[in-house]
């Protein structure tokens, strides 16, 4: 899992040098294989607009462009073919040096004079590879540098070998909440505040799940006359800092309020959803369904199906349908936010050779009672960032509710395991600073921390926040054989 | 015919004495009396024989044939009688004989059992092919679970597989006897993966488990840290960092201080000043449920260590491949 310091400093006043954090997050059981530093240094590249583009007199390939950059005129040499006037875009000016030390010198190209050069996002270093120039937002003042025009720092992206005990830990809330123990201080959930209108989303439509052994719970909202579109650039970096590829602002704010709260949610073009229907459905024996990726899958019996009236539309948990996916002309959007149990997953996902965001944490346990700040986090944003209307009102189908384990506080047998002499209020504040609640001698597991069931649980928890190391080597055994 | 076998007698009797060797000998040997030589194809030519000849062509090719045998047998007895005569000089230097020695991997790990032999742990074993019980299930691995994909396993069949750990011996133990259990279970593992400088299909781990009342994470950190010290001397210091078995709970994996740069900071341990050394734990109240132990009795400990990897470090050898090679070169430096 890719985690980014910037991101995380969302939820918590971090100060703390990223590489400490890194040491520190290892020692508590979140392995920091690497600490990838993402620096933008390029200061001699400025936002500029392209003012003409005319073909190069001795190239066919080629187009001489006039930019300006606020102060001064430039005429520049450029191959790609996605150029045109009026764009706003990033010049680096004579003497720049680019990703890969690439510098810009004045040269002549096919006897026609460049005076600079205007970048793709592979040439600063944001990319492996680009398929033209780097097209800027219109609304970026031109003259000013591009790392202050899109407030760029450099950030530091951890990349943690989770195990698989940790689902929560899959996602930037969840590795807050860790650190937030570390340097002592609360994490701070981005507060929802939804501007709801219209109609009641139940009149829109109506959910029944089948199978709840697979699926305990459904929930949805309906937003309507979402525009779609590219995502702001702050949503963009964010996930593009931790590797994931920008598509439209409906799926990229799924996919940033998995990677925000770990939760899987699936966005379905509204009107594709026949009969105003959500049916949660085990497949039949060799039922054929094709995912988003265009692939058609054999599905064997048992998988958890979401259907409209007439037929699939996902396979739950693993991966949405071709024909309900959101595109350039979707209007309304169906919102999903489910929960589906391990067992299912595990052994779905393994029949069909699938592994996705959405499979990796459903099959390791997500959240059931964590889907509804998932849901209206992703709503909220698409209501600000693509001017969604947001019906009334969650749609929820839970018929069972999973209530959150409690589990006596053993603080005797806990002191025994580890060879320590901690008090019960130690352990208390060690278990509070993880976000589990203690009364009297009974300790309340919430639903993101599905590893925790018993006394060794709870010990492995003060043993990692207390510190392994800080636990005293007992030697009587050692002495007893006059080692 | 007669002059004919004058003449092949002649021939032989000149080719006899001109022979000085003992490859002259077989060569000549060879030529007359093998099943292709001449005698034999004299005898092959019997049928084109006018039969009235036949009884003294016969006669004349055996007299040949006893000539010739007469003659190589008196010329072998020479061979034989000239090497008995041969000479030993006993003042030549004595050759020395090749002398075969302990395998590296066979000698880091007889340095481990000695270790915990003297700590009154007991050596166990158990078999390379295992089946799923023993390898997962017992060991609190549920079914279908991502972390049984932490470990590629080679299966033989749905239930049968090659272990990927030696924590299977736990089981095994722990099902024959009651505790108090303190053992050591080395052994040669399994593992999907393709080698490379630090992969194998298979490597040696050394299990270890010590089952008691009031057995504690401090008795398993000073054990482990004792054992560094007399692997690899006085300053070498072990740190635990939590992390996740199913069978053990809490887990954690153990480094040692880089033994290169004694904690400073080298290419080896990357800069860190810490090597990985392998996992270890307190045993899951699951797996004594699955031995009829109780969990609320007793407590213990486990830990494992790469033998391979501890040899690597050892005479800082940077490809485990080199120890499966055979190569003597390789090997005779140790």
């Amino acid at each position: 899992m890719k985690i980014s310091y910037n991101w995380l400093k969302e939820y918590l006043d971090l100060k703390i040098d990223p590489r400490q954090l890194a040491d520190r997050l290892s020692l508590i059981g979140l392995e920091v294989e690497e600490v990838i530093e993402s620096k933008f240094d390029f200061p001699q590249v400025v936002v500029g607009q392209v003012l003409n583009v005319e073909p190069h007199p001795h190239a066919d390939k080629l187009s001489l462009c006039q930019v300006t950059t606020g102060d001064e005129e430039l005429t520049i040499v450029c191959g790609a073919p996605n150029v045109h006037a009026g764009q706003v875009v990033p010049i680096a000016k004579i003497g720049a040096v680019l990703s890969q030390g690439l510098k810009i010198h004045k040269t002549k190209i096919r006897e026609v004079e460049s005076e600079g050069m205007i970048c793709s996002r592979a040439e600063l270093g944001l990319e492996e590879h680009s398929e033209g120039i780097w097209v800027l937002s219109d609304n970026l003042p031109v003259g000013v540098p591009l790392d202050k025009a899109l407030q760029l720092e450099t950030d530091y992206i951890f990349d943690i070998a989770v195990t698989p005990n940790r689902p929560d830990c899959l996602s930037h809330i969840g590795i807050a909440r860790e650190v937030g123990a570390l340097v002592n201080q609360q994490v701070k959930i981005p507060a929802i505040q939804l501007q709801e209108t219209g109609q009641n989303a139940a009149e829109q439509i109506e959910i029944e799940i089948k199978t709840p052994a697979g699926c305990p719970r459904y929930s949805a909202r309906v937003i309507r006359n979402v525009r779609i579109g590219e995502s702001p650039s702050w949503l963009v970096r964010r996930l593009e800092a931790v590797g994931m590829r920008p598509i439209n602002n409906i799926v990229d704010i799924t996919n940033y309020v998995l990677l925000e709260t770990g939760h899987p949610l699936h966005a379905f073009d509204y009107d594709l959803i026949q009969g105003k229907k959500i049916i949660v459905r085990e497949s039949h024996q060799a039922e054929k369904f094709t995912t988003l990726d265009d692939k058609e899958r054999i599905l064997n019996e048992g998988t958890v199906l979401i259907c409209d009236a007439k037929e699939p539309v996902a396979i739950g948990g693993i991966m949405g349908g071709l024909n309900s996916e959101v595109g350039t002309q979707t209007q309304h959007v169906l919102l999903e936010s489910a929960y589906f149990t391990p067992e299912s997953i595990q052994i779905s996902a393994r029949y069909l050779g699938l592994s996705t965001e959405a499979s990796q944490r459903f099959e390791r346990g997500a959240d059931p009672n964590g889907n509804i700040y998932a849901l209206e986090r992703a709503a909220q944003l698409m209501s600000e960032l693509a001017g969604g209307e947001i019906l009334k009102g969650v749609v929820d189908a839970y018929p069972k509710v999973i209530e959150k384990r409690v589990i006596p506080l053993q603080v005797e047998q806990i002191n025994n395991l580890l060879g320590t002499s901690l008090t019960k209020q130690e352990m208390r504040d060690i278990l509070e600073g993880i976000d589990l609640k203690v009364e009297g001698n009974q300790i309340t597991v919430p639903t993101f921390r599905p590893d925790l069931h018993g006394v060794a649980d709870i010990a492995e928890e003060v043993a990692r926040h207390y510190g392994l190391d800080h636990i005293e080597p007992r030697n009587q055994f050692l002495i007893d054989y006059n080692v | 015919m007669k002059k004919n076998f004058k003449d092949l007698q002649t021939a032989f009797s000149e080719e006899i004495v001109k022979v000085k060797t003992v490859q002259e000998f077989e060569a000549i040997r060879i030529k007359y009396l093998s099943k292709k030589g001449v005698i034999q194809e004299l005898y092959a030519s019997m049928p084109q024989i006018d039969p009235k000849d036949r009884p003294t062509f016969g006669k004349e090719v055996n007299d040949l044939r006893q000539y010739v045998e007469k003659k190589i047998g008196e010329l072998k007895t020479q061979f034989e009688k000239k090497k008995s005569k041969e000479v030993l000089d006993f003042t030549l230097p004595g050759r020395m004989p090749f002398v075969g020695r302990k395998h590296p991997l066979t000698q880091v790990l007889d340095e481990v059992k000695r270790f915990f032999l003297q700590l009154g742990f007991s050596i166990a074993d158990g078999p390379d092919v295992e089946t799923d019980y023993y390898n997962f299930t017992a060991l609190n691995f549920p079914k279908n679970h991502p972390a049984r994909a932490m470990q590629d396993t080679l299966f033989i069949s749905d239930a049968v597989l090659l272990r990927t750990h030696t924590s299977p011996v736990q089981i095994r133990t722990m099902q024959k006897q009651p505790p108090p259990i303190r053992i050591i279970a080395p052994g040669r593992v399994y593992r999907r993966d393709t080698p490379d400088a630090s992969h194998s299909p298979f490597f040696h781990q050394v299990e270890g488990l010590y089952v008691d009342k009031g057995v504690s994470f401090a008795d398993l950190r000073a054990i482990i840290q004792e054992f560094a010290k007399y692997l690899f001397g006085d300053d070498i210091h072990v740190r635990f960092r939590p992390s996740f078995f199913p069978f053990t709970e809490p887990s954690m994996e153990y480094d040692f201080n880089c033994i290169f740069c004694r904690g400073k900071g080298c290419k080896v341990c990357k800069y860190t000043g810490w090597v990985e050394i392998s996992g270890a734990g307190m045993v899951h109240p699951n797996v004594f449920k699955a031995v009829d132990y109780d969990p609320a009795i007793y407590t213990g400990y486990a830990f494992g260590m790469g033998i391979d990897r501890i040899a690597m470090l050892r005479y800082n050898i940077d490809d485990i491949r080199l120890f499966f090679e055979n190569d003597l070169r390789f090997l005779q430096q140790f």
